[in-house]
């Protein structure tokens, strides 16, 4: 990448790492993200007259992409502050703030070794993402078990206060509405028709929540590292807050993350009823029918705030990577959904 | 999204010379990408987004804005200038296809939609239900038209999965 110096991103890390003779001796870049840019580097040191060979990774800021206004540290900090607790996260090595290293600010962390299951089906014959069935089974346990402890995360003795404490009764609620309808505004797209009508039955039906906690706000199969049949880290925390677990699952159980086979499968790992009944039981959280029913309204909303987004970089930042543009253009579906999620709602 | 078209086009045109061109070796490849980027560069003044989708944009939206406010005059609540003022354009120029037109009447419309939503009161439950329900049909053949339009996107092919 022509933006990336490898000589001086060596001296930089050789001096963060308090390492001797750095080389560089792989460098990739991800390409599966539409959003944080994510570097990885194969490093070999001294340190301690001892001779090391390790991966890092690095997530970068990106100069335009669909979820600005972008603060990389929020996710280094919640990451870090995650790995004292049960849920499955990459170790953290450091954040830095200082864009003239890198361009923008990035944060550093391990790499986990291990696969992600997205966009794969075609190696199956049966067009199952996770055709062994005991690696589902497992991946199912863990898919459960991360996000009951991220529900169940002591966010205020972990020290994520600075996220923003919603309150009790329709703080949850109406702080995210709030945020995703200021990212509507200023992407430019909240003088639409359909953003204003879903705007005022988000207003309405606010729904309370008296224990806020830790929402991952993109958890799902793709987006989790797994290993051996387990789930070695969960990833892309870029969208968390404090708010109503409701808001998560909601999400969880959306139709574009289900699987086409088994049918309909949450994550592709097991039937909606199953997930549900297993979530309650270990994270001692009520599945509530009515608040997932905003959510998934909301949830809609939010779609349209990020495709804005990325429709409103396209336009008005220039930037060689046309992935914007084409998020972008997918907002016609997320306006789709969002009116097609209240239809079917109120039609009834 | 109804940018400017100029804008893709000069998007694209950045993407072929600053990020696929430095990156091609075969000089033939790169002078086709390089007679890509000078056709776009002639054509792009001459293309414009289709007039019948902006008219029809501009119909409907006149179409649901009139529904609203003889609702809302008919219940004594007030209607809201910018849907008289767009009504009083398109009646004098025609449902023209224009995108600024169009834009102004999907603002009136907005302005129509939250209108409709604070008068429910006054309107009564039965009225209040059944505008709502013009409303939403308006929102629903205006979002399966342009997603009838759009062609399935090809993700996979433009973002490789995270494999490690």
């Amino acid at each position: 990448m022509p933006e990336f110096d490898k000589e001086k991103i060596a001296g930089y890390l050789e001096e963060k790492l308090e390492a001797a003779g750095l080389e560089i001796t792989s460098f990739w870049q991800n390409l599966e993200g539409w959003s944080m840019v994510t570097y990885g580097l194969g490093l070999s040191y001294e340190k301690d007259g001892k001779k090391i060979q390790r991966d890092i990774i690095i997530r970068r800021e990106p100069v335009a992409g669909l979820l600005e206004p972008y603060d990389v540290s929020i996710e280094f900090r919640v990451i870090s502050a995650l790995g004292k607790t049960d849920v499955a996260v990459p170790g953290t090595l450091w954040h830095e703030p200082d864009p003239s290293v890198l361009g923008k600010p990035f944060y550093v962390m391990d790499k986990v070794e291990g696969k992600v299951h997205f966009w794969q089906m075609r190696f199956d014959p049966e067009w199952r993402l996770i055709p062994d069935d005991e690696e589902r089974r497992t991946l199912g346990e863990d898919f459960v078990a991360n996000i009951a402890a991220i529900h169940n995360a002591d966010w205020k003795g972990l020290g994520l206060e600075f996220l923003g404490d919603p309150g009790k009764g329709k703080g949850s609620a109406e702080k995210i509405l709030d945020y995703w309808e200021d990212v509507i505004e200023r992407a430019g797209f909240r003088d639409k028709p359909v953003v204003a009508y879903a705007a005022n039955w988000l207003r309405d039906n606010v729904p309370d929540w008296d224990r806020p906690g830790l929402v991952h706000a993109d958890y799902r199969t793709g987006n989790y590292i797994a290993r051996d049949g387990r789930i070695a880290a969960v990833l892309d925390w870029e969208m968390v807050h404090l708010g109503d677990p409701m808001e998560d699952i909601s999400y969880i159980i959306g139709t574009a993350w289900r699987s086409p086979r088994p049918y309909l499968w949450v994550s592709h790992l097991m039937p909606k009823e199953e997930f549900f009944e297993r979530y309650e039981e270990k994270s001692k959280i009520k599945i509530d029918a009515d608040r997932i029913k905003y959510y998934h309204v909301l949830n809609n909303f939010k779609a349209v705030g990020i495709a804005g987004t990325a429709a409103n970089a396209f336009r008005t930042k220039p930037n060689p990577d046309l992935k914007p543009g084409v998020f972008g253009v997918t907002l016609v579906v997320q306006f789709f959904n969002l009116i097609r999620a209240l239809d079917k709602y109120l039609s009834k | 999204m109804y940018y400017p078209i100029d804008i893709y086009f000069r998007r694209l045109m950045d993407s072929l010379e600053k990020v696929i061109a430095p990156r091609i070796e075969d000089e033939f490849t790169l002078g086709q990408v390089y007679a890509v980027i000078e056709m776009l560069e002639q054509i792009k003044g001459k293309v414009e987004y289709k007039r019948d989708l902006i008219r029809e944009d501009v119909e409907r939206g006149e179409e649901i804005m009139e529904k609203i406010s003889q609702a809302l005059s008919g219940a004594g609540a007030a209607v809201p200038p910018e849907i008289e003022e767009v009504e009083k354009e398109i009646r004098e120029k025609g449902a023209l296809p224009d995108l600024a037109l169009r834009k102004k009447v999907e603002q009136a419309a907005c302005k129509a939609i939250d209108a409709a939503h604070s008068a429910r009161e006054d309107l009564g439950p039965e009225a209040s239900a059944g505008l709502d329900s013009e409303i939403r049909r308006y929102l629903v053949k205006v979002s399966t038209r342009d997603l009838g339009l759009m062609k399935p996107p090809r993700l996979a092919k433009i973002s490789r999965p995270k494999e490690s």
